[in-house]
């Protein structure tokens, strides 16, 4: 395997390397290197900024006045951008990167738009639980998460009058896949599910005086069925398989999909009950993920790009709310994403605005700079997002420490030429043979070193290539 | 020829039809001509609440329901016997006199959307409440109007990033909040040695990156040469939207190539003390847009140019306890230009007996309002980029 192959399977597997890992990167053998991989992931540590409710004993939002009311949305989207940092750091940061990855991959296939912090917490936190475990835990788990009922209306779902936005979404985006059920399989599905509901603690809880008991005919089959039962004949279903397996083909490998590879997985995935650490060793083990043409055939998502810049430079915001202006900026903001679809991804990331955003970003940061770039504004003015004073301020300077030192070491004895072709190994996942040292301006020392490693990162990391992963 | 500006030079002399860089690609194939017409979406983010824009002056229901918050009928500007305009609203009360608005009444859609996201994604993809797109309709526009070799500066928003609605699967739009800006950032020496440097080679996503890249390079240029071919006499007011809009009319003069303008001005989201917030934004769209329709006029685009204006939905017919409204449904939607086919109020006043819990009922999907947009102003195959057919109305 060659260094962009076993970068490969780190940016796909995770965030991209970093320098601590390079060495080892390159001496370990592929077993290992998988080994590696899975056991950093064995665990899932929760991501937690507040144990419990900033509001509790506040009393329901029903018996507070409006600007009590108003005042805790405010201070709920302030913690939701805590929370949104503090997943880019553990993004950044962890040695689990497998799960964080997969974690940020369910987080765009259960997507789900809510306000308050716990909701959104207690929702992430099951996806990291579930993230590499069974797929049928996960459906389940979701399919009983506060956040997800609330997001699609299943607390109004009730036996005299049900609400089918659930069921709908349940069959059409988390499992089968639109055309692989009728307009009735979501009528009867819908009935299944009333009663899920949640209380106002934010906990789950099944109401039977709302459920209906009667006999549905789900896909087929008959019964009294309840919500568990009607994941279980989904799941009966080998088009999940096939279905879930296309996505994370187009996420993992290659957004262009090969059907005949994909038909062999999802094969294999159906037969070991949806196990999706198996799915993901099988993915990674194979041949053909190593292929040359999946080798940084995708581009990045704008937290991919952020979290990748900040890993490869291990940087640091001064003003951590840097890391929501960024992502605002180039459009993928962490627990909003535009739809119950998730974020348009691949070439939808880039257009005119966004591509030269990217392309100014690392020498903003770098030599501490203006981006001149406003977030669109939101329908406030951008105060849900982000305050107008401090977007501005940042849009001017951007302030983060950025630790050269690793980088020094490693490159510093070496030739000019060498540490050159050794800087864009690390930094570009696509070899650049056009990105010549003249054409760079060089990695030359007639600056310092520093000053040379800095100059020659900037421009490889300003560039088309630096977008794909 | 070096450069894109010499060849941007020496076509200028050559002639108008020839100055679109897009004319560079010899692959175009167009499937309708540009016939000259200049469509600018004007959007209120936010939810603007209609019934405090246009008043149903007469009406015991509306006084009821807005007990502080209404508009009484001695300060309106009296459009006709039910409905009169906020007295704000002056400048623009005086486009309406002189025939050059047209406003419509209770637009909207089927089962809608309390959401501001969810409803401003309705109304830029243009599906139905319960579809989901990943284009926009003026993105799709793009898209059919020239497969595969139209240039983004043939939508320019203003702005410095793109709303879904602007978006195609082929082409984008282009964002410029400002020309400048934009152009000396694409100017950048490095990134230039960049596009000149392109590598060879079959990468799929590497080739769409660095044609995105010349793209935006050559329509950054582009559209700062326009922006400083006309100055316009005329004085807009001093704040960001007036700036916007002084900036389109002067690439309108300029005979730039974009078709399609897409400019904001948010804040309409009144939950609380609505009407200082609300009057003041209002004041800012009327007085601006007078001058921007003024300045049309008298440099002779305003009979080719037409202007739209919108928000997401309308607001509760009931104000709030906090002097404000919460979300609605259905609302007005102006239109304005100097070749409109039936100028003034174009339907009835809402009906404030019969409500959608609480809300307006629709009368008319705004879908209608793009197919006649799509159809009547700009030329184009209506039911192709809007995916179905829907009955066009008689404004344009």
């Amino acid at each position: 395997m060659n260094i962009y192959q076993r970068k490969h399977l780190f940016s796909r597997a995770g965030f991209g390397v970093r320098m601590d890992q390079w060495d080892r990167l390159q001496s370990a053998s592929h077993e290992e290197i998988i080994q590696y991989l899975f056991s950093s992931s064995n665990k899932a540590e929760p991501l937690v900024i507040r144990e419990e409710s900033p509001f509790k004993g506040a009393g329901r939002p029903g018996m507070l006045s409006k600007e009590e009311r108003q005042q805790m949305m405010k201070e709920n989207r302030q913690l939701l951008r805590d929370l949104n940092i503090a997943w880019v750091n553990r993004m950044v940061s962890t040695e689990a990167q497998l799960r964080e990855k997969m974690t940020f991959f369910w987080h765009d296939h259960f997507a789900c738009r809510r306000n308050g912090l716990m909701i959104n917490q207690r929702q992430n936190n099951t996806l990291r639980k579930y993230a590499l475990g069974k797929f049928g835990d996960l459906v389940l788990a979701i399919a009983q998460d506060p956040g997800m009922l609330l997001f699609l209306n299943n607390q109004q779902n009730k036996k005299q009058a049900p609400n089918e936005n659930f069921a709908r979404e349940l069959l059409e985006l988390f499992t089968l896949g639109r055309g692989n059920y009728t307009e009735e399989d979501i009528k009867e599905a819908a009935r299944a599910f009333t009663g899920w509901s949640t209380n106002f603690k934010g906990e789950f809880v099944f109401r039977p005086r709302r459920h209906d008991n009667g006999k549905k005919r789900f896909m087929g089959k008959t019964g009294n069925f309840g919500g568990e039962d009607i994941i279980n004949i989904v799941l009966e279903n080998p088009q999940t398989a096939t279905y879930i397996t296309t996505k994370l083909y187009r996420f993992l490998v290659n957004p262009e999909v090969d059907q005949e590879v994909v038909a062999s997985w999802a094969k294999s995935f159906y037969e070991s009950q949806y196990d999706i650490a198996g799915l993901l060793k099988t993915i990674f083990t194979s041949n053909h993920f190593y292929e040359k043409q999946h080798v940084g055939a995708r581009i990045k998502s704008p937290v991919e790009y952020l979290v990748s810049l900040m890993r490869l430079l291990d940087m640091e915001f001064e003003n951590p709310e840097g890391i929501v202006f960024l992502e605002k900026a180039l459009g993928q903001v962490l627990f909003m994403p535009p739809g119950v679809d998730g974020w348009p991804d691949g070439k939808n990331w880039i257009d005119s605005n966004t591509l030269m955003t990217r392309l100014r970003i690392p020498m903003a940061i770098i030599m501490a700079s203006e981006l001149k770039v406003m977030p669109k504004a939101d329908f406030s003015g951008n105060e849900d997002l982000i305050k107008v004073k401090e977007a501005k301020k940042m849009g001017k300077r951007f302030q983060a420490t950025i630790n050269w030192n690793p980088m020094l070491d490693y490159l510093g004895s070496m030739e000019e030429e060498t540490a050159l072709s050794h800087l864009k190994e690390y930094l570009l996942q696509v070899d650049a043979p056009h990105l010549t040292s003249d054409f760079l301006d060089g990695y030359t020392r007639k600056r310092s070193s520093e000053e040379a490693l800095k100059w020659t990162s900037m421009r490889l990391l300003c560039t088309p290539e630096f977008q794909l992963c | 020829m070096n450069t894109r500006r010499e060849f941007l030079k020496i076509s200028s002399l050559a002639s108008a039809a020839f100055l679109t860089p897009a004319f560079l690609q010899s692959a175009c194939n167009r499937s309708y001509e540009s016939n000259g017409k200049k469509l600018v979406i004007i959007q209120l983010s936010g939810g603007n609440d209609g019934l405090n824009t246009v008043v149903p002056y007469q009406n015991d229901l509306y006084y009821n329901a807005r007990q502080s918050l209404g508009v009484s009928a001695s300060e309106v500007i009296k459009l006709n016997d039910e409905q009169g305009l906020n007295p704000v609203m002056q400048p623009f009360y005086e486009l309406y006199d002189e025939g050059m608005v047209s406003i419509l009444n209770a637009v909207g859609y089927p089962n809608p959307n309390r959401s501001h996201f969810r409803s401003m994604d309705i109304w830029h993809t243009a599906t139905d409440s319960d579809q989901y797109a990943e284009t926009g309709w003026l993105g799709r526009y793009l898209d059919h109007s020239c497969s595969g070799c139209a240039e983004p500066h043939l939508l320019v928003e203003i702005d410095d990033g793109l709303s879904l609605a602007v978006k195609g699967e082929e082409v984008k739009g282009l964002g410029v909040r400002d020309p400048k800006r934009l152009y000396e950032a694409t100017q950048d020496k490095y990134l230039q040695a960049l596009e000149s440097n392109k590598p060879k080679g079959k990468h799929d996503a590497l080739s769409y990156l660095y044609k995105t890249m010349t793209e935006t390079m050559s329509s950054a240029e582009y559209i700062y040469e326009k922006s400083n071919a006309k100055k316009t006499s005329k004085t807009y007011p001093v704040n960001e939207f007036g700036r916007k809009l002084k900036l389109i009319s002067e690439l309108i003069q300029s005979d730039v190539a974009t078709e399609i303008f897409y400019v904001s001005l948010s804040g309409f989201d009144t939950h609380v003390r609505q009407r200082p917030q609300q009057d003041r934004l209002l004041k800012m769209y009327s007085e601006a847009l007078k001058v921007f329709v003024d300045d049309l006029k008298v440099s002779g685009r305003l009979d080719d140019t037409l202007i739209m204006t919108f928000s997401e939905f309308g607001r509760r017919v009931s104000q709030n306890a906090s002097g404000g409204t919460d979300h609605g449904k259905a609302n007005n939607l102006f239109l304005i230009g100097g070749k409109l086919q039936n100028p003034g109020i174009f339907n009835s006043a809402p009906d404030l007996s019969k409500l959608d819990a609480g809300d307006l009922h629709y009368q008319i999907d705004f879908r209608q309002v793009y197919a006649s947009v799509l159809k009547d102003w700009l030329g184009a195959d209506d039911q192709l980029i809007l995916g179905k057919s829907f009955t066009p109305l008689s404004i344009i």
